[in-house]
């Protein structure tokens, strides 16, 4: 084992036990974690495979496949980030709009 | 631009001001309101010296204030339907720094019920007075934001980013920003569109002090409108 390896699979191992840990009660979420979490590991153990993939896609080195699809998949979870935040925003905006709104009635009735 | 007088009656029209850190013009500019016996809405945006706001409170006006910053489309927001609340038939917005004229607010009210109009938009590119008060750079830059809003759109002002419009209370109910900041001038763009609000612009005059937008910000409220754009 190399220690890029080592150095991957314990990142890998503790990202995947706070997960774990976050995604108490949600059944689905940690069946998907641990698919997730053993094909990383796969792949980090037995580089071929992502070179065989890689090829059969027209890529020429497993890294470089997994380089574009990482680039792609931030990309999306940077955009489902950026609609989570608008949302949390226009959620805030309307309580305390509400409660603005609120203070001046009292404000008025007094 | 017309001097004729309201076609409709006091207490109808409200104008909404939002204010973030207004300087003291904003008392002259609620007195000049006031003694045309509109309605003010005025909204402190979350600025930090409240000084003014206390003063304002002794006027005959509306005062909202919010807790925090949200920005301008939220204080708008907000002052109409504060406004709607009221009974007000008409919906002015106005902008606390001084650069609107009071006498705006009859000629985009005038025009509104003339035309027959759900939605007024104040122009300063329709009449020659306003077009000579603007600054070269800032007459670039609307026109770039007039040409992107266009885009997006599909509705084409002279002069999509002025911060004088006039709603009826259809308009007015109908109204909700999900752009808390600059970029709600595009969002009313896009309301207008989807809620078929019937529109006619309108000729005003800006005049420019000390504070006006930098350029930089406008490229701001570029990227939001466009990651927008993709997400919705």
């Amino acid at each position: 084992m190399t220690p890029i390896q080592l150095v991957l699979l314990f990142s890998l191992c503790t990202a995947f036990f706070l997960y774990w840990k976050l995604f108490q009660n949600r059944f689905l979420n940690r069946l998907m974690l641990l698919a997730v979490f053993v094909v990383i590991v796969l792949f980090v153990l037995k580089p071929s495979i992502s070179t065989r993939i890689a090829n059969l896609l027209g890529v020429g080195r497993g890294t470089d496949l997994v380089l574009y699809l990482g680039i792609v998949i931030m990309a999306f979870v940077l955009l489902l980030m950026y609609s989570k935040i608008k949302k949390l925003e226009e959620m805030v905006t309307g309580l305390l709009r509400q409660q603005s709104l609120k203070k001046n009635d009292e404000n008025n009735a007094e | 631009m017309t001097a004729t007088k309201p076609l409709v009656t006091d207490g109808v029209i409200a104008v909404i001001i939002p204010a973030f850190n207004p300087g003291i013009e904003l008392l002259q500019i609620c007195m000049a309101l006031l003694k045309e016996k509109f309605s003010i809405f005025l909204v402190n945006d979350g600025s930090a010296d409240t000084a003014i706001f206390n003063r304002l409170s002794k006027l005959p006006i509306t005062v909202v204030h919010h807790a925090v910053n949200l920005g301008q489309g939220a204080a708008l927001e907000t002052g109409i339907t504060k406004a709607l609340e009221q009974g007000s038939r008409y919906f002015v917005t106005f902008d606390a720094d001084g650069q609107h004229p009071v006498e705006a607010v009859a000629d985009l009210v005038n025009t509104l019920v003339k035309q027959d109009v759900d939605i007024v938009f104040g122009s300063r590119f329709l009449a020659r007075e306003g077009r000579a008060s603007l600054p070269f750079a800032k007459r670039v830059t609307l026109k770039i934001a007039r040409f992107f809003d266009g885009l997006l759109t599909g509705i084409w002002l002279t002069d999509s980013h002025n911060g004088l419009r006039a709603l009826n209370r259809r308009a007015a109910q109908a109204l909700h920003f999900t752009e808390n900041r600059m970029a709600h001038a595009t969002e009313i763009l896009w309301l207008t569109r989807r809620n078929r609000w019937r529109y006619h612009e309108c000729a005003v005059t800006v005049s420019y002090g000390k504070r006006a937008q930098h350029p930089v910000k406008s490229i701001e409220i570029a990227i939001d409108l466009i990651l927008r754009k993709i997400i919705s």
